[in-house]
Formats: structure tokens, sequence, C-alpha cells
């Protein structure tokens, strides 16, 4: 028996003794050779759900283990920082599917994002990555088995499971009970986690925070049978175009169509996996963007305790706009993965210089061609951050590593001017800020008022008071008096008698006002608390004098994403032009760390006792649960309030953002009748449906009140309006609310079309 | 050494994981494939936890531009409008054309009718307006159900 035991030993000696090129041939593992055909076989029979989970599952890891073998990047660093095989494997899948795309016409086809040509692409894409990595050295060699812990730690991946059920069964109009379940399951993982960190293993805390997340994200994601929010409806549209059409043109493009990660990357999926497309979008995407929280995980391990990696990592899960927001924002989704994998790789001490080089060329490409924003953003980081470092760490002896951040800016530069200009002519948003930025200028705190201090200006942000529908009804009205002349209200429109009207709010009834309060002020006071440690933190890792390269440099990227925040919110016409809390997103991949890191600092002044430690981030981990539990809303089912959209079928995002299938019916009904000059009317949340469902674009106008609505108007009303009599109009200070204008619509227009909960007026 | 199963283990420490994994994934193939089958669907069904698509009419006129909005002088009208069911089985429905005016209505016209699944029925029917004031609202409805559809039109000769 003990002879078993050393079966190695044995063939190692012979081998040794073989020629060169057999010993290399031995050493090729058959392990891809066989996913290659598992995976041919799975998109081949794709029409089983069990086929469609095992491509879901190769597509992720083959291309990206192929990949990083060939650029030679360790085994042991994917093992480290495992988001670096799915960005990988989305570089692959979006060269690939360009490539195809590009020969397709060449070789007559006229439709090549179809199966087989993918098929066929990817197979030999996948082949000479193969060759190319052919001589490289066995620890190079990644098994995924290496990838997975043993099974008892496969429970988290129920949370999603879970998810899926319990959003499938709002959608149908069961309970919430079984989502209140997740997100108390997620909420008790936080502290619980916290505590229990140190003492897992790296993988096991992967497959947690993979879960957590992912679970957290479905909630949002799997609501309706259609994608939900308010960018991805076009998004979804550019998407399906794409596959509807089965090819992919340069030409001149607005942005979406313009990102692969909208157009070639879905459409090539949705071919090789099958089922819907809109599945992409609602469970393929959110699966991808799960992994970010991981990668924050994973980063933290290189130089913080896993107990604050886990802390780092919580923070991120904990945000609205991260399991909320993000999920309605599917280019995003993407590109903050690969931005992970960017950052993952310019803070790889573990990679040799031309492997960092190759990983970090690789990824900054593909996120030039998966997201305008997060690219100018990661630019601007790593142009900022080594430039920081290297000022803040004159006196220091120790080099550096900064060349690799100077070329993934250099890289990303380049093919972000080669893209965005003679590609697809789609930069137009970096003219756009240009543009606002020559009119007003940098708008220095534009919501400060006469007298107002600088630091209460910074904090109270814009801020003007709600409209109320009668200012917004005459506010409206002189604007389309003044700047749309073609626009001809009826005559009756001034009738007091059709003046709108507020609508009142579709809340739960209040429970315990005071609870509500106290829970709403708490969770302020700790989101501004976690911004206020960001800061602090910081500051802290760029100044301080002990501190390693890899700590200084993080330090440094840490101040430069302080800086690009601050522009944010200093500067109006910034802000006008991109979202601070997806900015705020992208930067928290960094100060998510710094916080937890100074948190670890601080305990360490305790040296001789463990307590203190386990109290900071005990309390902290605590914090992090009020602001998981606020963002949520997971308390309305108590207090009242606001219904959450993962937990009612009610409320103002399930009116606005809740597509239903006689909405589609509608918008493609009214886009095969209404001629080419004409007007459109659907308000600011009804337009989505449009959006998502139809081409129609121009010449739609979102205000739905009697003096701004042309007299042979089209009036598209979703559901909200005619079933709920309730619309939205759009104004400086924000969302309006008010009454549907039936009496009006119904007295001067005719119902040319009708699902029963949805109608076209026109006259 | 004397049980057999140490030995093994001892041998090949890392195969019950392996075992276990391929259980696993054994399980979660068998679970995917029995999901997908007809019996999987209807638990799936019983358990609220599958797509259920909710079947709702379409009502329309199929040529909205070309709507008059004056009666002819005769009183009469021809009506053209459309109907589909969007479900997953046919469906028997009642139709009804009325006259709108002073918060009053009157039948014009109505019948009824079995249209296919996700198939459109067009339906043309000549009605005599009543033209009680001078602008009238036509009604179209659909029996047991909000869905209508309504035209306004001028009468030249009210009563």
């Amino acid at each position: 028996m003990a002879g078993l035991s050393q079966p190695a030993v044995t063939h190692t000696a012979p081998l040794a003794r073989l020629p060169r090129r057999v010993v290399s041939r031995w050493k090729v593992p058959p392990a891809w050779i066989v996913e290659l055909v598992l995976l041919d076989a799975a998109i081949v029979g794709n029409s089983l759900w069990l086929a469609r989970a095992v491509a879901v599952v190769l597509l992720a890891v083959l291309p990206g283990q192929l990949l990083l073998r060939s650029l030679r990047v360790p085994a042991a660093s994917v093992r480290q920082y495992v988001a670096y095989l799915p960005c990988a494997s989305v570089a692959v899948l979006i060269a690939t599917t360009l490539v195809v795309d590009l020969l397709g016409p060449v070789l007559s086809l006229h439709e090549p994002l179809r199966r087989w040509p993918l098929l066929i692409g990817l197979n030999i894409a996948l082949l000479v990555l193969a060759y190319l990595g052919r001589h490289a050295i066995s620890s190079c060699e990644l098994k995924c088995s290496d990838l997975i812990g043993p099974v008892r730690w496969f429970w988290p991946l129920l949370l999603p499971l879970a998810s899926v059920v319990a959003a499938e069964r709002l959608n149908n109009g069961d309970g919430n009970g079984l989502a209140i379940g997740v997100l108390v399951a997620v909420a008790v993982m936080i502290p619980a986690c916290t505590w229990l960190a140190n003492g897992m293993h790296r993988r096991q805390m992967n497959l947690v925070l993979y879960g957590s997340g992912l679970a957290v994200i479905l909630l949002t994601s799997m609501r309706s049978s259609f994608v939900i929010g308010f960018d991805i409806n076009s998004e979804y549209f550019d998407f399906h175009q794409t596959v509807m059409n089965g090819i992919w043109h340069f030409g001149h493009l607005n942005p979406y169509e313009a990102m692969l990660s909208l157009t070639v990357l879905p459409a090539s999926l949705h071919a090789l996996i099958g089922g819907q497309d809109v599945w992409i979008f609602k469970l393929g995407y959110p699966a991808l963007l799960a992994l970010f929280p991981v990668a924050v995980y994973s980063l933290g391990t290189r130089f913080l305790s896993r107990r604050a990696s886990f802390v780092a990592a919580a923070i991120v899960i904990a945000q609205a706009y991260f399991f909320q927001q993000q999920p309605e924002i599917a280019r995003q989704e993407i590109a903050l993965l690969i931005f992970a994998g960017l950052m993952g790789a310019l803070l790889d001490s573990s990679l040799g210089r031309w492997p960092q080089l190759g990983l970090v060329s690789v990824l900054g490409v593909t996120l030039v061609v998966c997201h305008y924003s997060t690219t100018y953003i990661a630019i601007l980081l790593c142009l900022l951050a080594p430039l920081l470092a290297v000022t803040f760490s004159r006196r220091k002896g120790s080099p550096l590593p900064v060349l690799p951040w100077l070329l993934a800016a250099l890289v990303m530069s380049m093919a972000a001017l080669i893209w965005y200009v003679p590609a697809t002519h789609s930069g137009n948003n970096v003219s756009d800020v240009a543009e606002s930025l020559r009119q007003s200028g940098i708008d220095l705190l534009p919501g400060r008022v006469k007298g107002e201090s600088l630091i209460s200006a910074y904090f109270n942000g814009l801020r003007e008071p709600p409209e109320s529908a009668m200012q917004y009804e005459h506010s409206i009205a002189a604007y389309y008096a003044g700047h749309m002349s073609y626009i001809v209200p009826l005559p009756a429109a001034t009738d007091p008698a059709y003046n709108l009207r507020a609508a009142a709010p579709a809340n739960l009834p209040d429970h315990a006002p005071p609870v509500a309060s106290a829970l709403a002020d708490a969770e302020l006071l700790v989101q501004q608390l976690i911004d206020f440690l960001a800061v602090i933190a910081a500051l802290v890792y760029a100044f301080r004098r002990r501190g390693d390269p890899l700590t200084r440099l993080i330090g440094a990227a840490g101040i430069a994403s302080l800086f690009v925040l601050t522009a944010s919110r200093l500067s109006g016409a910034l802000a006008a032009d991109y979202n601070s809390s997806r900015l705020f997103l992208q930067c928290l991949f960094i100060l998510a760390l710094l916080e937890a890191g100074f948190l670890e600092l601080a305990a360490k002044r305790f040296k001789s006792r463990s307590w203190p430690g386990f109290a900071l981030f005990g309390s902290f981990s605590l914090l992090l649960l009020v602001a998981f539990v606020g963002n949520t809303d997971l308390t309305a089912p108590v207090t009242g309030g606001n219904p959450p959209l993962i937990l009612y079928n009610k409320g103002q995002d399930y009116a606005g953002f809740y597509p239903s299938t006689q909405e589609k019916a509608t918008a493609q009904w009214l886009a095969a009748v209404v001629p080419p000059q004409r007007v459109i009317y659907a308000d600011y949340f009804a337009e989505l449906r449009l959006d998502q469902f139809s081409n129609l674009r121009n010449a739609v106008f979102n205000d739905v009140t009697p003096r701004t609505l042309d007299q042979h108007a089209w009036i598209f009303a979703s559901t909200t309006n005619v079933v709920d009599h309730l619309t939205w109009g759009s104004t400086n200070s924000g969302i309006v609310d008010f009454v549907f204008p039936a009496p009006f619509v119904d007295t001067y227009f005719n119902v040319v079309y009708s699902t029963g909960s949805t109608e076209v007026l026109h006259r | 050494m004397s049980s057999p199963s140490f030995i093994f283990r001892a041998a090949d420490p890392v195969a019950p994981t392996r075992k276990r994994r391929i259980a696993v994934f054994g399980i979660v193939a068998i679970v995917l494939l029995v999901i997908q089958s007809g019996f999987g669907q209807a638990v799936l069904k019983d358990a609220g936890i599958s797509r259920q698509v909710e079947p709702f009419v379409e009502l329309y006129f199929p040529s909205p531009q070309a709507l008059p909005s004056l009666l002819p002088a005769s009183d009469r009208l021809k009506l053209t409008f459309a109907v589909r069911y969007v479900g997953s089985a046919n469906h028997a429905m009642a139709w009804r054309v009325s006259e709108k005016a002073n918060k009053t209505q009157i039948g014009l016209a109505s019948g009824h009718f079995v249209v296919a699944m996700n198939q459109t029925d067009v339906i043309v029917r000549r009605v005599r307006v009543h033209c009680l004031t001078k602008r009238v609202q036509l009604l179209v409805s659909i029996a047991r159900s909000s869905t209508r559809i309504t035209l306004w039109l001028v009468c030249p000769n009210p009563r």
C-alpha cells in the first residue's frame, strides 16, 4: 500500500531523461482539451438547461484560463485574485466575436453573430491561445479544481438561487417572505463573517461574498420579465437589435451602439448560451458584477488581514449603488469587473514584468470598448496615482512600480482615441463635457446660496425645493411656448378644470414614524461616517512613513480617487455629465480597502490585546449592517413608508420601472402605426418602455400636461397612467408626481388602442 | 491500518472531496433536467416560481390616422376595429359598440366570437349614431374587461 502512495516518484525519473520536446508534449495538460470539447457539446445542445449551465461555467473559465496561460500569468496569482479569470474570458470573447463579426461579410456570412460562426471562431481562438501558451511553465497551468473548495463551502450559492425564486414569486404576485429572508441572511452575514473572517479560508470567503453580493443584485435584476431600471432600457434595445441583425458594424454610432459590452459581447453570449436574450442582462451580467466585491476582498488579502479584507468587501455590498443601481446599467457591470481586474493586475507584485504589462494592456483595451466613463476615470487614476505616489515618497528608498500604471494609461488613451473617434465616431460625450465646461466653466458649487460657507455648500450639494404640480404646469407651459412653437396645444387646455393635481404617494401605512425617522437618520449618519473615514484613510495611507510600495501605491490611488470624487462634487458641469454615485462605486474599490486598512492600523495600536480589534471591527460591521438595512429598506414591512421594489409590487420604483407585457405590446403597436412626422408623448418613466421595446427615440416628449400636449399628439399611456392615474414630470429639482390628466385627454383625444391597462390616445 | 477505508483514504486523500463534488454536480444536473421537463414545469408553476403569462386583449382601430372626426350626414358610420387575444388558448369574448352622450350610453351594435390565441380578428360594422348632442363619443368595449377604445365625432345634425 505504501508503494501506491508514491507513483509520482517512479514516473518522474524516466520523464526527466526524455528529450525536451517529448517532455513539453507530456507537460501539456489534456484538461483544457476536455473542457473545449465539453464546451462545444454544451453550446451545440444549448436547448437543454443543463447544457446552458455547463456552457456558462466553461465560457467564464476556459477562455480566460488559456489567455492567462499564454500571458504567463502564474496560476498562484489567479488563485489569489480569481477575478482575473472572468476578466480574461470577457476579453477573449469580445475579441473573438469582433473578429468573427468583421470577417463574416468577407466570407459571405451576412449574419456572423450566430451560433455556428461564433463557435468556430471561439474554437480557433482558443486553439491559438493554447498554442501560444504551449511553452508556459507548469506554474502557469491553472487547474479549475484549485478554484473550488470542499462541497460544504458551496452553501452561499444557495442565496442567489433563493433570490431568483423570491423575485419570481413576487413577480407572480406572491408574498415577499423569501425576499425578506434573503436580505436578513445577507444582513446577518456582515457581522457574523466579520467575526469569523480570520478563521475562514480565502476561497470560502470568496464564495460567501459572491453568493451574498449576487443574491442582493438578483433581487433587483430579476424583477419583471423584462429588463428593469433606467439606462438599461436603451441598452437592451441596442443589444436586441444586434441579436436581430446578427451583425455589428463600425460607423457613426451613438455611444451605446459603439460599446461592445452592449452589442457584440451580449449577442455572442446569447448565441452561444441560448435562451431569451434578456437573460444575459438579467442574470448573466449580474453574475459577473457580483465578482466586484470578491475582487475587493482578494486585493485586500495582499496587504490586510482577512477580517479587514472582508470588511472592505462588505462596505461595497452594503451600498445601494452596488446592488440596486448597477444592475440597471449593464455596460458598467462589465466595466467595473474589468476595472477590478485592471487594478488587481496593477497592484500585483506576484506577476513578472511582461505578464503584468500584457495583462494590463489586454484589460485596458477591453475596458475601453466596454464603457467610456469607467475608462476615463481609470485613465485619470492611472496617471494620478503614480504621480502622487512618487511625489509623496520622494525621500523613501524603495522604488515604486509605476511603469505598469503609466503603460495602462497610455494603452487606454490610445485605444480610446482610436475606438471613440475614427472607429465609431462616438466620443461626443467628451465633447459634451468640454462644451459644458466651456460654457459654464467648472461651475464651482452650483448649489451654493448667497452667504453660505463653502463647507456647508459642499455637503448640501445641489438642492432646490421641489416644485408643486401647479408650478410645474406653469413653468413647463412657458418653456414650451418659448422654445417649441411647433407644438400647438388645444384652446381648452387652459380651462382651470384641467389644472394639474398633486398625486398622493403610494406609500405603505406608517406604522412607526419615530422608528423610521431614527433609522433614516442613523443610515445617513453611517453613510457620512463611511465617506469621512474614506478621506481619513486615504490621507493616512498616502502620507504614512512606513509601508511597502504596494500600500503606498494604494494610498496614492485613494487620494487620486478622492480627487476625482471631490471634483465631481464641486463642479456642477462635471456632476451634470456623470452620475456621481456611479463614480463613487468605482472609487470605492480602492477607498473601501483603505477604510478597512485604517481600522486595522488603529487595531494594531493595541499590540498586546486582541479585544480592541474585535470591538473596532465589530462596531464597524454593525454600522455596515445599519447601512445595508437602510439601503435595502428592509424595515419597510415594519415601519411603513415607500415600498422598495425588491419587496413589493407597489411604490414609486415599481410604478416607474416595472414593465409589463401589455406595455410591451402597446409600445410595439405604436411604433408600427405612427407616421414619421409626428409628436409622441410618454411621461418620464413611460418613455423607458418605448426605449426598451421600440425604436421611437425622436420627437418623444415627457410632459403629459394639457398645456403642453400638441393637438395632434400620440399619447402613450402606461399601466401606471391608466390604472393608478399617476404620471410624472421632470424638473430641475427632481421628479414631480401628479394625477394623470385623464379628464382632459379622454375629452379631446380618441383612445385608439387599449389593453385595459395601457392605452394609446390620438386625435 | 486494519481498516480498509482508512487505507483508501490514506492512499488518495482527495478522493472523498472529488466524489462529493461529483455527487453535487450530478444532483445539480439531474435537477436541471427534471425542472425543464413537463413535470418540473408543473412543480415550478405550483410553487409560484415559473413565469405566468397573464392573458390580455388588444383592442384597436387598425387605421388610427384615418379616423373620421365628422359624422356623415346620413348619421351612419362604418366602424372598423381589431381584436387580438394574447394568451395560451382560444378565447370567447363579446364586444359592444355604444354611443355616449350626457352621461348616457346607447347600445349601437354588439356581437361575440372566438378569437384564436395570438390571432387578430378585424370586425367591421355599420352603425347608426343617434347624435343626442353636437359632439358624441363612440365606445367600443369588450365585455367583462376594462379594455375599451373611443372615437369622438361631431354631429352635423344633432337632435
